[in-house]
C-alpha cells in the first residue's frame, strides 16, 4: 500500500504513519493476517529514518493491532479491525467538535451550524 | 612493478598523466625553434649559441614541475581532496619528486640526443659544447644539469609553500638564482683577499658545490611545507591586546579616513571600461604593482647601462635589473589573460553580455598604459644622459627600438597566455618566444630585409588575434577554429609574410627570360669553348737575371753598381716575362699596364723633346708593346682583359691625338696604333665573345661548385651586395650575372646599329647598384663617360670594379676621329709624295 | 555507547569572528545527525576540526575514540566525507578515479564503487569534467561509501542538486542508518533533515542552542496566537514548565512560541485578561530553526530570567507594526 507522509505539518512522521496504517486497516485496506511492508522497504520507499519507521511498528504493537513472526515481518492481528474502526470514529469525532468550534466562535449561530450539518448529511 | 605499493602506484600515474602536457608542449616548442634554428642556421650560427636550444627541454620542465604537479592541484582543490582521504602525506611528496626527477632525467637525454644530433648535422655545436666544460657559468653545461636538479626541487618547494601560483612561479626566480650568487660573491671575496685571477673553471667548479648542498635543502624544506600543507592548520593567533594598542596610537585618524565600504555605491563608473579596468587591477593588485615596479625599474637602468662599460659590478647589476625588467613585461602580458582565476572572472563577464572588445581593452590598458610609463620614463632617462655630459660607453638604442621591442614583449607574451592556460607553462614559454620574436624581427630587419611594414604588422599581429578570440576565449571554447585561427596567424602572419615579401623583393629584381637564355646560350655555342686561358704577365725574377746574379768579388763599389745597372737596356722585355705565343691572350694587370704606360710615356717626352732615331726607337718599343698588350688582351675570353685592351686604345687614341705627335704619324708604329684602334668590329666582336664565354663559364664554375672561381669574367667584386639583404643575395647573384651578360650583348647590338645605349647602362646600373647611388652619379652615367680628348683626362688607366663603363663612351668617337684625320694626313702625305706621272 | 563524536568546549577564534564559542557534542552510534545552522554559523568549521583539518583554539573532540589532530589518517581511513561542490580530478573518467581512490583502502573498495556507479547508472568511461553537477555529486558519494565507513560526514552536499539526486543521497544515508552506522548530516533542506534525522543540533552564533531528537524537539515547540482586546496588554505568562522563546505582535494579534506547552495551559490562556481567541500549532522544523536563529533568542537562560521582568522586555524583544 502506499503511504504519504508530510514532514513540515507539524505531526512527527511516526504519528502520521500509525494513523494511515489504523485507516488502512478500518477500511479493509489491510486484512487481518496480511503482511505489512518491513521497516526497510518502508523507510526506503518513503525515504525517512527507519527508527521512526521502527517507532511506528512499536506504537501499533503495543496496542496490539499488529504482531511480528519472526523472520517474517509484522502481520494485522484479528482484533485490529475493530479496534481501528473505534479510533477512527474517536478521531473524526475530535475533527468535527474542532470544526463546531471554529463555526461557533467564527459568530454563527447554532441554527446555521445545525441547517449546514442537515444540508451535508442529505 | 609489483614491489611499489598499490597507492605509491596510483599516485605515480596521476603524476604521470599530470606532467604529459607540459613535456608535449616543451617537444612541440623546441621542435619549433628547431627548425627555425635550421632554417638560420648559416648565418647565425655565430649569433646565437645553438647549444641553448636543447637546453630548453630540461630547463623548462625543471622550471615548470612545481607549477603543474603542485600549484595546478593547489588551484583546482583536488590537493583538499587527497588530503581527505587516508593517504600519506610523505608518498604525495615522494610521487611527485619521483615522477618530476624521472621527467628532467628523460629531457636531459633527449637534449644530448638533440646535441649529437645537431652536431652530426654540421654545425658547431659539439664544439661548443667541448668548449662549454671550460667556460663560464652559465654556458657550462655539467653545471647546468646540477642547476636544473636545484630549480627542479626549489619550483616544487615554491609551490608548496606559497598559496598563490603566479607568486611561486616567481619566487621561484630570487631562490634558483641564490647558489650562484653566494658562489660568485665568495669567488670574488677571495680573489680580492689572496690577489689570484680570475678562473672560469674554479668559478664554475665553485658554484657547483655550493649547489649541491642546496638541492639537499631543498627537498628536505619542500617536504616540510607538504607536510604542513597536509596537517590540520593552525588557529590564527590573535594578538588582542597588541591590536588595541595599535588602535589606540592611530584612532585619531579614524574620523578622516574614508568610510570603508564593502560594495561600492549604485554606479561606480559611468563608462563600463572603467568598471573592467578597476577589476582588472584589483584583481591581481600586488602582481601588478610588483611588476610594473619592476619595468620602471628596468627602463632607467637600461637606459643607464649606455654609461658604463661592462664587466664591472656596477654593469652587471644594471644588466640584472635591465633583465628582470624584461621579465616582468613578460609576465604582466601573461597575467592579462592567465592571472589568478582571470579564465573565471571572464566567464563572469561574459555571461552578462559584455562586448569582447570591452573587456579585451580592459584587460590591456593598464599594461599598455605602464609601457607608455616606461617609455617616457626611457626616454627622459636618455635625454638626461645626453644632456647630463655623461661619459658613454655603451650603445643607446632609440625611442622606436626600445618601443618595438616592449611592444613584442608584451604583444607575445599576452598571445600565449591565451594559447597556453597552465599558469607554469605560459610563464616560463612567454618570456623565451618573446626573445625568439625579437629574434626573428632583428632577422628580418637585417637579414631578410623586410621593409617596415611588415615589421609592423608582425608586432601588431598578436594584439590583433587575441582581440578576435577574445569571444571564444570568454566563452571557453577553444574548438578547432580556435586554434587554426592561432596557427594560421603565427604560420601566415609572423613566419609566412616576411618570407613572401622577401620573395616578392626578390622576384622583382630584373631577370632574363628563358628564351633570352636560351638565344644567348646558342650564341655562345657559335664561339666555341676551346678558348685557351689568358696568361698573366709576369715580373722578371731579378734574382734569376744574369745582370745582377751574377757575383761580385769582393764587396763592389757604387760605380760598379751603377756601371751594371746602366747596362740593364729599358726594354719591356728586360722587365716583364711575355708569353712568347702570339695568340695567347693575355691578362689585364693594371699594375703592368701602368707601369708600361709610364714608361712609354716617359720615352715620349724625350723623344718630343729630342726626335732622334734612338729615342724614337725607345718609345716604339713601349708603344710596340703596348699595342701587343692590347692585342693579346683583346683575345682573351675574361671581360675585364677587353677593359684592359680599351685602356690601352684610350691611352693610344689620347697620346697620339697630341698635337706634338703628329710629326710621328708617318711612323710605322702608328700606323699600327691607328689600326689597332680603329678596328671598332673586332673590339664589338672581342666584347661580344668575351661576355658569353664569361658568362657561360660562370655558370659553368656554379654547377661545379668550386669555390675558388668566384668572378665574372675577371670582375670579382660583381658578387658583392652592398645593400641587400644577406638572405636574398644567393638568389639574386644569378639573376644579375644573367642580366649583365645579356644586356651587355643588347649594348653592342645597339652600338654597332648606332642606337643609344642609355637603357642598357640604366639597366645595368640598376642590377649592379639598385638605389644605393644615383644614376647620373655612378659610372654609367654620361659624366663619367671617359673622353680622350678631354683636358681633364690624365691618361693614366683605372680599372672600373664592374663591366662596360668604358664602352662606347666618347673616346671610341675620338679615335675614330684621330684614324680619320691621320688617315687624310697620310693620304694627302703619300700623294704629295707620289712623284706626278707627266 | 561509545559515542561516535564527542567534543568538549571546542572554540574556534578567527581574525575579526568567534566562529565556535564552547560546542559540546555527544553524537551516539547508529544514528542520524543533523547539523543546523545558519550560513556562516560555524558547521563548515565545526566539521573540518572534526576531520582534522582545523586545528581548535581550545578545546577537544574525538572521532571514532580517535583525536583527529593527532591522528588524522586513521580519522580518514574509518570516515567518509562529502563536501558541498567536491574538487575531483577533472581529468580522469570516472572509473580512473575509483581506481585511483581504490589504492588507498582495502581490497573490496574498487568493486562496491562500480557497484555503486551501475547502480547511478553513470557511464565508467566518461571524463568527470563532462558530468553533470548531480553525476558528480553521486560519484563523490560512492566514493565516500565504498569503504564502508564507520561514519559518513556529509557538508551540505545536495545544495543546488535537482530532486532526483538529492532522493538518492536520502536513501544512502537512510541505507547507512539500516546498516547500523552513524551520519552526520549538516544540510538547509530542512525539509530532507525532518524525515531522516533522528538527532537535531541548531548551531548559532557559535554554540549549540538545542540538540534533542528530532520528534522531543518538534513535539515540545507550539506556536500559539492568540488575539487581543487591547494591544497593548501584557502576554499572559504560562505556568511551568512551558517557556516563551519569542513573540511577535502584529495589530491585535499576538504570535508566542512556546516550549513544552501543554494543551491544558490554553484554559489559562484563554482566561486571561483581554485575551479574546487562542489558536495553537505545531511547528514544522523549519519554524523551529527560524525561531532559534532569529537573534531574538540569545541564550535560553536569558529568557528564564526575563519572563519576570517589566512589559518592556518582551515588548522590546521584536514588536512588527503592520501597515
Amino acid at each position: 500500500m502506499f503511504f504519504h507522509i508530510d514532514p513540515a505539518n507539524g505531526q512527527p512522521i511516526y504519528s502520521q504513519l500509525v494513523r494511515q496504517i489504523k485507516f488502512a486497516i478500518a477500511d479493509s485496506t489491510l486484512r487481518p493476517g496480511q503482511l505489512l511492508p518491513s521497516v526497510r522497504q518502508i523507510s526506503t520507499d518513503l525515504a525517512v529514518n527507519p527508527n521512526t519507521v521502527a517507532r511506528a511498528f512499536q506504537e501499533l504493537q503495543s496496542e496490539n493491532l499488529i504482531e511480528t513472526l519472526r523472520g517474517r515481518g509484522v502481520m494485522v492481528t484479528k482484533e485490529a479491525p475493530a479496534a481501528c474502526r473505534k479510533q477512527r470514529k474517536t478521531f473524526i469525532a475530535s475533527r468535527v467538535s474542532e470544526v463546531l468550534n471554529e463555526a461557533l466562535q467564527s459568530g454563527m449561530s447554532t441554527e446555521d451550524v445545525r441547517q449546514l450539518v442537515e444540508k451535508h448529511l442529505k | 612493478m609489483n614491489a611499489i605499493p598499490r597507492e605509491m602506484r596510483a599516485f605515480l600515474w596521476r603524476d604521470a598523466r599530470q606532467l604529459i602536457p607540459l613535456v608535449a608542449m616543451l617537444v612541440v616548442v623546441t621542435t619549433l625553434i628547431l627548425t627555425l634554428w635550421l632554417f638560420t642556421d648559416d648565418n647565425f650560427d655565430g649569433y646565437v649559441p645553438s647549444v641553448w636550444i636543447p637546453l630548453i627541454l630540461p630547463t623548462l620542465l625543471a622550471a615548470g614541475c612545481g607549477a603543474i604537479l603542485v600549484g595546478n592541484e593547489k588551484e583546482t582543490r583536488t590537493l583538499k581532496w587527497i588530503a581527505s582521504l587516508p593517504v600519506q602525506p610523505a608518498r604525495v611528496f615522494q610521487s611527485k619528486l619521483l615522477v618530476a626527477t624521472v621527467a628532467l632525467i628523460a629531457m636531459w637525454l633527449a637534449a644530448l640526443l638533440l646535441l649529437v644530433g645537431m652536431s652530426v648535422a654540421g654545425s658547431d655545436s659539439i664544439r661548443d659544447v667541448a668548449s662549454l666544460t671550460k667556460t663560464s657559468i652559465p654556458w657550462n653545461v655539467s653545471f647546468w644539469v646540477v642547476h636544473t636538479i636545484f630549480i627542479l626541487v626549489a619550483g616544487m618547494y615554491a609551490a608548496w609553500r606559497i598559496e598563490n601560483a603566479f607568486g611561486s612561479l616567481v619566487a621561484m626566480i630570487p631562490i634558483a638564482g641564490v647558489p650562484i650568487s653566494l658562489a660568485t660573491i665568495s669567488y670574488k671575496c677571495y680573489l680580492i683577499a689572496s690577489g689570484h685571477y680570475y678562473d672560469q673553471e674554479s668559478a664554475t667548479a665553485l658554484a657547483t658545490l655550493f649547489t649541491l648542498p642546496a638541492i639537499a635543502l631543498m627537498v628536505w624544506l619542500g617536504y616540510r611545507a607538504a607536510i604542513r600543507f597536509f596537517a590540520a592548520d593552525p588557529p590564527p593567533r590573535v594578538a588582542s591586546s597588541a591590536n588595541e594598542s595599535q588602535q589606540g596610537l592611530f584612532s585619531w585618524i579614524d574620523p578622516w579616513k574614508p568610510p570603508a565600504s564593502g560594495i561600492p555605491s549604485a554606479k561606480p563608473f559611468r563608462i563600463s571600461l572603467a568598471t573592467l579596468l578597476w577589476q582588472a587591477f584589483h584583481q591581481n593588485r600586488l602582481a601588478f604593482i610588483g611588476l610594473s615596479a619592476c619595468v620602471l625599474l628596468g627602463m632607467i637602468c637600461l637606459a643607464l647601462t649606455a654609461t658604463q662599460r661592462s664587466y664591472n659590478l656596477v654593469g652587471d647589476s644594471l644588466n640584472l635589473f635591465w633583465v628582470a625588467g624584461f621579465f616582468a613585461l613578460s609576465w604582466l602580458g601573461v597575467l592579462s589573460f592567465c592571472g589568478d582565476g582571470s579564465a573565471k572572472s571572464l566567464k563572469f563577464l561574459a555571461d552578462r553580455g559584455v562586448s569582447p572588445s570591452t573587456v579585451w581593452l580592459g584587460r590591456h590598458l593598464m599594461p599598455i598604459a605602464i609601457v607608455s610609463a616606461a617609455l617616457l620614463v626611457y626616454g627622459l632617462s636618455q635625454r638626461s644622459i645626453l644632456a647630463g655630459g655623461y661619459l658613454r660607453a655603451g650603445p643607446m638604442f632609440s625611442m622606436a627600438v626600445i618601443t618595438a621591442v616592449m611592444l613584442v614583449i608584451y604583444g607575445v607574451s599576452q598571445w600565449t597566455s591565451m594559447m597556453i592556460r597552465v599558469l607554469g607553462g605560459s610563464v616560463f614559454l612567454a618570456p623565451l618566444l618573446s626573445v625568439v620574436c625579437i629574434g626573428w624581427l632583428i632577422a628580418q630587419w637585417t637579414w631578410i630585409g623586410s621593409p617596415v611594414w611588415v615589421m609592423v604588422i608582425c608586432i601588431a599581429l598578436p594584439y590583433a588575434v587575441t582581440l578576435m578570440l577574445m569571444k571564444r576565449h570568454m566563452d571557453d571554447r577553444r574548438d578547432l577554429r580556435f586554434w587554426l585561427i592561432n596557427f594560421a596567424a603565427i604560420a601566415v602572419g609572423i613566419v609566412g609574410l616576411p618570407i613572401a615579401q622577401c620573395a616578392y623583393q626578390i622576384s622583382q629584381f630584373p631577370t632574363i627570360s628563358e628564351s633570352r637564355r636560351a638565344e644567348l646560350q646558342s650564341m655562345a655555342m657559335k664561339f666555341g669553348t676551346d678558348s685557351a686561358s689568358p696568361f698573366a704577365i709576369m715580373r722578371v725574377d731579378w734574382n734569376e737575371n744574369d745582370y745582377l746574379s751574377k757575383t761580385w768579388d769582393g764587396k763592389p763599389t757604387g760605380q760598379q753598381i751603377a756601371k751594371r745597372l746602366d747596362a740593364i737596356q729599358d726594354r719591356p722585355q728586360d722587365w716583364l716575362e711575355i708569353p712568347s705565343r702570339a695568340s695567347q691572350p693575355l691578362q689585364f694587370d693594371t699594375s703592368v699596364l701602368e707601369a708600361s704606360i709610364g714608361s712609354a710615356e716617359y720615352y715620349r717626352l724625350r723623344m718630343v723633346d729630342d726626335p732622334s732615331e734612338a729615342a724614337m726607337e725607345q718609345f716604339e718599343a713601349w708603344c710596340e708593346f703596348l699595342i701587343e698588350y692590347g692585342q693579346r688582351m683583346r683575345l682573351s675570353s675574361r671581360l675585364w682583359d677587353q677593359d684592359g685592351a680599351d685602356e690601352v686604345a684610350i691611352w693610344l687614341t689620347h697620346t697620339f691625338a697630341k698635337t706634338e705627335m703628329q710629326q710621328f704619324w708617318d711612323r710605322p708604329t702608328t700606323r699600327e696604333a691607328m689600326q689597332f684602334i680603329s678596328a671598332a668590329d673586332d673590339r664589338n666582336e672581342a666584347r661580344r665573345r668575351a661576355v658569353l664565354e664569361s658568362w657561360t663559364e660562370y655558370h659553368d664554375n656554379i654547377e661545379s661548385d668550386s669555390p675558388s672561381r668566384s668572378d665574372f669574367g675577371g670582375y670579382y667584386s660583381l658578387l658583392d651586395f652592398q645593400s641587400t639583404p644577406d638572405f636574398q643575395r644567393p638568389y639574386l647573384v644569378d639573376r644579375r650575372m644573367d642580366v649583365i651578360a645579356s644586356v651587355a650583348i643588347e649594348m653592342i647590338d645597339a652600338a654597332e646599329n648606332g642606337a643609344s645605349t642609355m637603357p642598357m647602362r640604366q639597366l645595368l646600373h640598376q642590377v649592379l647598384f639598385d638605389n644605393e647611388l644615383a644614376f647620373d652619379s655612378g659610372p654609367y652615367s654620361d659624366r663619367s663617360a671617359i673622353s680622350a680628348m678631354s683636358p681633364n683626362f690624365s691618361g693614366n688607366p683605372n680599372q672600373a670594379r664592374v663591366p662596360a663603363v668604358k664602352w662606347y663612351g666618347p673616346w671610341e668617337q675620338d679615335a675614330i676621329t684621330l684614324y680619320r684625320s691621320w688617315q687624310k694626313a697620310e693620304s694627302t702625305q703619300r700623294q704629295s709624295t707620289v712623284p706626278e706621272v707627266k | 555507547m561509545n559515542a561516535v563524536i564527542s567534543s568538549e568546549q571546542l572554540t574556534m577564534h578567527f581574525r575579526g569572528c568567534d566562529a565556535l564559542r564552547g560546542v559540546d557534542l555527544d553524537i551516539q552510534p547508529g544514528t542520524v545527525f543533523a547539523l543546523l545552522g545558519e550560513n556562516g554559523a560555524g558547521k563548515t568549521t565545526l566539521i573540518r576540526i572534526l576531520t582534522g583539518f582545523q586545528s581548535p583554539s581550545s578545546g577537544s573532540c574525538r572521532v571514532c575514540g580517535i583525536d583527529p589532530l593527532s591522528q588524522p589518517l586513521e580519522i580518514r581511513r574509518r570516515i567518509g566525507y562529502v563536501a558541498d561542490q567536491p574538487a575531483l580530478y577533472d581529468w580522469m573518467t570516472v572509473g580512473e578515479i575509483g581506481w585511483f581512490t581504490a589504492s588507498f583502502y582495502s581490497d573490496p573498495f574498487f568493486d562496491k564503487y562500480r557497484e555503486s556507479i551501475r547502480l547511478y547508472e553513470i557511464p565508467e568511461d566518461r571524463k568527470i569534467k563532462n558530468l553533470s553537477k548531480g553525476q558528480r555529486a553521486k560519484v563523490a558519494l560512492a566514493l565516500a561509501l565504498a569503504n564502508d565507513p564507520e561514519l559518513l560526514i556529509l557538508d551540505e552536499p545536495t545544495s543546488g542538486l535537482d530532486p532526483m539526486v538529492r532522493r538518492e543521497f536520502l536513501e544512502s544515508m537512510i541505507g547507512r542508518a539500516l546498516s547500523g552506522r552513524t551520519v552526520f548530516l549538516s544540510s538547509h533542506q530542512i525539509s530532507e533533515v525532518e524525515r531522516v534525522a533522528d538527532t537535531i543540533a541548531i548551531l548559532h552564533d557559535g554554540k549549540i542552542r538545542v540538540c534533542e531528537p528530532l520528534d522531543q524537539l518538534k513535539g515540545s515547540m507550539t506556536e500559539i496566537t492568540i488575539s487581543v482586546e487591547d494591544p497593548l496588554v501584557a502576554t499572559p505568562s504560562f505556568p511551568e514548565p512551558a517557556e516563551i522563546l519569542c513573540e511577535t505582535t502584529s495589530g491585535r494579534e499576538r504570535q508566542i512560541i512556546v516550549k513544552h506547552f501543554d494543551a491544558a495551559m490554553i484554559e489559562g490562556i484563554e482566561s486571561s485578561q483581554s485575551v479574546v481567541g487562542v489558536r495553537v500549532r505545531a511547528m514544522s522544523l523549519e519554524e523551529i530553526f527560524i525561531a532559534y536563529t532569529r537573534g531574538s533568542i540569545t541564550s535560553p537562560e536569558s529568557i528564564v530570567s526575563s519572563q519576570d521582568d517589566s512589559l518592556e522586555d518582551h515588548r522590546a524583544v521584536e514588536t512588527e507594526v503592520s501597515p
